[in-house]
């Protein structure tokens, strides 16, 4: 066994056992527990039989494994990007829309006073 | 030109305002002045704007953090309408809109010929408007059109008027400029009949200093293809 499989299998293995058991705990999507499984198990399979990812390339068209690898990463990158960009949209118009509903609840309890009597009443 | 201060009863002027202190009070005094109901939005101001808007007769809300003019907007909107508002007008902050343009503005809506009331700088005094100015704000009106179908001589023009039934269906979801386009599309979606008035934009070194520079409008464009993509 290589000293990188050595020091990588345990990370990898203790990852598989943690989306495991979150898919058991229910606490997180079945879905993303499941696709993560997956990942640590392919991650695994790569480790332990590096000719596994160069099979799989050439199935695909592409000549190296390792070129898989870095289409994988980069396709992963863009994903989790653009995941993390519509998050942050969600966000941002959440803490508007918690702007204003306190700036209204100000304007109802009287901290910030409401002229609105006397501005309607000059019409 | 004034319009009869009976025709002005549930007429609301939206005021969005950022660190406007310095100059809000003469956007606010001439418009309670004319009669209207006023309501400035104070978007997180560092400043007092708030206060001197209150002090100049306006009714306040203010935004604890800074969420940008759409946002704010969509505030005042909301305060208006819980006020029973049966008109609502957004007007700018800084000082570029008239006063004396509002009852045209509104003519359409009370005679019953619009749900929308945009004002337009283009239909008539074009000489005003700076070279670089004009040609972006072209820019801005070609894209509106091609992105949400409706043709308009004036795309980002802060003066507008709304019927109440218009405004209740507007919920402006881009809080920072790109809201101008958004009201439009949103508009369009809605259906509602639009109509454009010539009024008058002054231009002060301070309300350019204020406005959108030009690298701003492709992050405008952007954010807002991204939500209509999106939506």
């Amino acid at each position: 066994m290589r000293l990188f499989q050595v020091l990588a299998l345990p990370f990898v293995a203790l990852m598989f056992v943690v989306s495991a058991r979150s898919l058991l705990s229910g606490r997180v999507r079945p879905v993303a527990s499941a696709f993560w499984m997956l990942v640590w198990l392919a991650a695994g399979t790569a480790i332990v039989v590096p000719d596994a990812t160069t099979r799989v390339a050439k199935v695909l068209g592409i000549r190296r494994g390792a070129d898989l690898l870095v289409y994988c990463m980069v396709l992963g990158f863009l994903v989790g990007f653009y995941v993390v960009y519509l998050k942050f949209r969600q966000l941002t118009r959440e803490i508007t829309v918690l702007t204003r509903e306190l700036a209204l609840r100000d304007v109802r309890d009287g901290t910030e006073r409401d002229h609105s009597s006397a501005a309607a009443a000059r019409n | 030109m004034r319009a009869a201060p009976e025709r002005l009863a549930g007429v609301w002027v939206v005021v969005a305002a950022y660190n406007e202190a310095g100059v809000i009070a003469d956007v606010v005094g001439p418009l309670v002045g004319a009669g209207y109901a006023v309501v400035v939005v104070d978007d997180g101001s560092a400043d007092n704007t708030a206060g001197v808007a209150r002090a100049a007769g306006a009714a306040t809300v203010r935004h604890a953090i800074n969420r940008g003019q759409g946002a704010a907007l969509q505030s005042g909107l909301r305060y208006a309408l819980d006020r029973g508002a049966r008109i609502l007008i957004t007007f700018d902050a800084d000082g570029q809109h008239a006063v004396d343009d509002l009852p045209r503005l509104l003519q359409p809506i009370l005679a019953g010929e619009a749900d929308v009331v945009l004002g337009s700088r283009f239909l008539e005094h074009t000489a005003a408007v700076p070279p670089l100015r004009r040609l972006l704000l072209r820019a801005a009106v070609v894209f509106t059109g091609v992105a949400s179908g409706v043709r308009l001589t004036d795309a980002h023009n802060g003066m507008r008027a709304l019927t109440r039934g218009a405004a209740e269906q507007l919920d402006l979801r881009l809080d920072r400029m790109a809201h101008a386009s958004e009201i439009i599309d949103q508009i369009a979606r809605a259906r509602l009949r639009v109509v454009e008035v010539p009024v008058a934009v002054r231009y002060t070194p301070y309300s350019l200093g204020k406005g959108q520079r030009a690298g701003n409008a492709v992050r405008i464009a952007w954010e807002y293809l991204f939500s209509k993509m999106n939506s």
